[in-house]
């Protein structure tokens, strides 16, 4: 891929996070990035195309982030917070996750989503090892939690929404391990 | 915060809005105009009573959130287990599938507000005046801790029930059953025994 092709998906991922959903503006990311409207779709052809790659793209990063820490980590909260400082680190890639990946519902399943799945569970695979469970069948849909919450806590602190301390991280990360029972009143 | 009766034509077009799932969201391609229409007035005569597109929604969020909260406050008060309590506000999130959409679109518990600051904070303040809801299960809490145990505890049940309304999982049931253990108990409960 040329250099200017991931120059056009980058700036893709911070507009279409700015934006609401499918309502992003290819003049306003040529104009961005210094060139013309005409580039992009030379270089992507249409829309689709375009937030397709940057899904791709954006998944990829994510995906690099869980399987290096996976092994790496002593428990989940631990994992938790290196993936969350990498994940920060991107800024831009949590909006356009939130906007367009498929672990957050729609009105309707989408038309490609048996691909998204088919992607998700090729990164399980990988992953499952260092978090075995009872029902393997249940993977998809724990990633598609833990990704969603991941996701939302992660555009909490992006935005300063919620002061980034350990307390903080350490209460998200239970609520996706532990659930609500442990926060419940003894 | 006090409550000041909403006019009959605000109901409506709050209404519409609500009914579409919102205006040009996500899922939605729906104008300001055309719900204007639908009430039977112009789109000058809709932004006469709302400032903006943002203020629309976030009035109709806020209606949503006011009547959800008589609802779900009602099932506290009965003495609702959080289990039980869990599973009555997911059965109604499906049985209103237009709000639950337009939740899932807007609300600041699906974070989907990352370019609408005042919105969110309407909604941040809206949780921290109305924590007493989950308190009796929770207990006090740092306002931000209330906030992360009330967002999140809705959002899940939210995204729960739009999953199953778009068709996402077709054993209802089974993903069911794992919604409630998921937002209720968390991930360990699926792991393997002496992993």
């Amino acid at each position: 891929m040329e250099e200017i092709d991931l120059k056009i998906l980058e700036m893709t991922i911070e507009v279409a996070g700015e934006s609401e959903p499918n309502r992003f503006s290819t003049r306003e990311i040529a104009a961005r990035l210094g060139i013309s409207e005409f580039m992009v779709f030379n270089h992507f052809h249409d829309k689709d195309n375009l937030i397709n790659l940057c899904d791709e793209k954006a998944a990829s990063d994510y995906y690099d982030s869980v399987l290096k820490w996976a092994p790496l980590c002593s428990d989940f909260h631990d994992f938790f917070s290196h993936v969350m400082d990498e994940h920060i680190a991107l800024r831009t890639h949590d909006a356009f996750a939130i906007n367009y990946c498929r672990v957050f519902p729609r009105y309707e399943k989408a038309s490609d989503f048996a691909i998204f799945k088919a992607n998700v569970e090729l990164t399980i695979r990988s992953v499952i090892r260092y978090f075995p469970l009872a029902h393997p069948e249940d993977a998809f849909a724990l990633w598609c939690f833990f990704t969603r919450e991941f996701a939302c806590d992660a555009q909490l602190f992006i935005d300063r929404r919620l002061p980034d301390t350990p307390k903080i991280r350490y209460l998200m990360a239970d609520l996706i391990y532990e659930g609500f029972g442990e926060q419940l009143k003894k | 915060m006090s409550r000041k009766a909403i006019p009959d034509l605000e109901k409506r077009l709050l209404a519409e809005t609500i009914s579409r799932g919102g205006v040009s969201a996500a899922n939605v391609d729906c104008s300001a105009k055309d719900i204007a229409e639908a009430c039977g007035v112009s789109e000058a005569t809709l932004f006469q009573h709302f400032k903006n597109k943002e203020t629309l929604i976030s009035r109709a969020i806020y209606l949503i959130c006011e009547e959800h909260y008589q609802i779900f406050s009602a099932w506290v008060k009965e003495g609702d287990t959080l289990e039980v309590f869990s599973s009555r506000v997911l059965n109604h999130f499906l049985s209103q599938p237009a709000s639950t959409l337009f939740l899932v679109n807007y609300s600041a518990a699906s974070s989907r507000l990352v370019s609408n600051p005042e919105t969110f904070r309407r909604y941040y303040d809206f949780i921290l005046a109305h924590r007493d809801l989950l308190e009796p299960y929770f207990g006090e809490r740092t306002p931000e801790e209330a906030f992360l145990l009330w967002s999140s505890f809705f959002r899940r049940l939210l995204m729960d029930a739009q999953f199953v309304l778009s068709g996402l999982y077709s054993d209802v049931a089974n993903y069911r059953e794992m919604s409630q253990k998921v937002t209720i108990s968390g991930i360990k409960a699926f792991r393997k025994e002496g992993e």
